[in-house]
């Protein structure tokens, strides 16, 4: 009898392909930069996609590709990032046990080495309808050069009250830096969700690290995300981020707010929008600009 | 013939009579009501249809307090007021059909009062038909339904969701466990997925599939949460 099992190596994951269902979205845009050294023309793109399917009556798989990247058009200096995130999930009850796989990379640029992470996690939820917990166990590696292995545990529950949803959290990592020693990081968390019942959602969330390791004294980071959507109107979305970090006495901001102008295609499997964005960018005493204009395809 | 149509005349006066005590209350009461006193006579004959057509004429007494609050020009009121009343009589239709025991019930005024506010954020009556027949066969109580009809209602004003996820999503949350009080979120649980970049046919099949495996808003926001990290 031969032996099958490469072929139906090759072919599960088509099978379980099949399965799955759901959406993606792709968009790119063009604009321009403005900083005290003059004007950057630029061009990005992003591309998202969400597929997830029923295996059985109480087990799911859900894969989530995201990808995106600019491109700095007066020097082709390029950044970009990418990642795969596999969860699958066996429902008990209202609870979920879940093993997550997720492998993320970023392109390596001026000041920043990359990375290319791979995580293996398992989140369990205890849900309920007003109080759910979650606790998940995990380990990373970090293949690139200067890399890590880490291993971390984090918890936290989720607290619905009127119209917020409250989620404490506190997450513990030991950390293996390929160069040796360890680092620990002690990281609590928060984040607020906003849901008004109006055409309005913010959330709010801020983290915390405390580290340290055995050749220098500790250190604190901290950061901080905003994030608020309104739809005026169900052709125009407006959407406003903001992220602050604190690291190392250097403190930065990134904030954009976009207007999505839906025009075509609303609530079906083919949405095409046309996204005006502005950004600002702030750190380590420059401050850049940009507005820029682009195309989203949902399909 | 003669005595059907005196008999007929008859009813209206004394439904006439009758709707105009709360109407002449209203006018003794109000400090706005001395700007419509040029259409009384049209509003007591829109509130004595509606006595005709069994609605509860408070809804139609609140609608007009709250038009003079907004000083809505008095020919616009009127306009709005028989609107309104067609409304209810569609909404008090398919409850009859679809709902029996809620004829005549004490609820009835919240279901037509819930079902009018549905209409007029923009669902049309076939969709709204849609949904409580849907609703009704898959054995949601119709107060909830109706919750649920006027929380989709809500967040197709800002989110563009197709029919068939209108009903799926109107079904799925008459059914869940979660609190009425909560409906009203769903317009914001929308926003903030489609703000992640998450379709809307997408969102609609998650809220649905964890609704119907018995979850609630809190785990609608932990998904969307997971998916747009």
């Amino acid at each position: 009898m031969r032996n099958h099992r490469p072929l139906l190596a090759l072919l599960l994951p088509l099978a379980l392909a099949g399965r799955l269902s759901g959406q993606s979205v792709a968009d790119a845009s063009a604009g321009i930069a403005h900083d005290a050294a003059g004007y950057y023309p630029f061009a990005s793109f992003g591309f998202t996609a969400g597929l997830a399917g029923d295996l059985g009556s109480d087990s799911r798989l859900s894969v989530d590709l995201d990808a995106s990247g600019s491109m700095d058009l007066s020097d082709h200096s390029m950044a970009g990032d990418a990642s795969l995130d596999m969860v699958l999930s066996r429902l008990v009850g209202l609870s979920s046990l879940g093993l997550e796989l997720e492998a993320a990379g970023v392109l390596p640029a001026a000041g920043d080495a990359g990375s290319a992470t791979f995580a293996l996690s398992m989140p369990l939820v205890l849900n309920g309808l007003e109080l759910s917990y979650d606790l998940s166990p995990g380990a990373s590696v970090d293949v690139l050069s200067d890399g890590y292995l880490s291993a971390w545990l984090e918890g936290g529950l989720s607290l619905l009250v009127g119209d917020l949803v409250l989620k404490p959290g506190l997450g513990f990592e030991l950390l293996f830096p390929w160069g040796g020693g360890m680092v620990y990081v002690l990281s609590p968390r928060a984040e607020l969700s906003w849901y008004p019942g109006f055409p309005l959602s913010a959330s709010l969330s801020g983290r915390i690290m405390f580290g340290g390791d055995s050749a220098s004294s500790g250190y604190l980071r901290s950061s901080a995300e905003l994030a608020a959507v309104a739809a005026p109107s169900d052709w125009l979305l407006i959407t406003l981020k903001a992220r602050g970090r604190y690291a190392d006495s250097v403190a930065s901001l990134e904030a954009s707010l976009e207007g999505a102008f839906l025009v075509a295609g609303g609530g079906t499997d083919h949405e095409v929008s046309l996204p005006l964005s502005l950004g600002l960018s702030a750190g380590e005493g420059l401050v850049s600009w940009s507005v820029g204009l682009g195309l989203r395809l949902g399909f | 013939m003669l005595r059907r149509i005196a008999f007929l005349a008859t009813a209206l006066a004394f439904a006439m009579a009758a709707a105009a005590e709360p109407l002449a209350d209203w006018y003794a009461a109000s400090p706005r009501a001395s700007a419509y006193l040029s259409i009384r006579g049209e509003l007591a004959e829109l509130l004595a249809d509606c006595e005709a057509e069994g609605i509860p004429e408070e809804l139609l007494m609140a609608r007009i307090a709250e038009g003079a609050g907004k000083r809505v020009q008095p020919d616009r009121l009127v306009s709005v007021l028989r609107t309104d009343l067609s409304n209810y009589v569609v909404v008090k239709g398919l409850v009859a059909r679809h709902y029996p025991g809620e004829i005549g019930g004490g609820r009835l005024a919240g279901l037509l009062e819930r079902g009018g506010m549905a209409l007029r954020t923009g669902l049309d009556a076939a969709q709204f038909g849609a949904m409580v027949a849907a609703a009704s066969v898959r054995g949601a109580d119709a107060a909830r339904a109706m919750d649920a009809i006027l929380a989709v209602a809500a967040a197709q004003a800002s989110v563009p969701i197709d029919d068939d996820g209108k009903v799926a999503l109107a079904v799925a949350l008459a059914l869940s466990g979660e609190s009425p009080e909560h409906f009203s979120q769903l317009s914001s649980l929308l926003l903030r997925g489609r703000a992640g970049r998450l379709q809307t046919r997408e969102l609609v099949a998650m809220i649905v599939g964890v609704l119907g495996k018995g979850g609630g808003f809190l785990q609608v926001d932990r998904e969307i949460t997971r998916r747009i990290k």
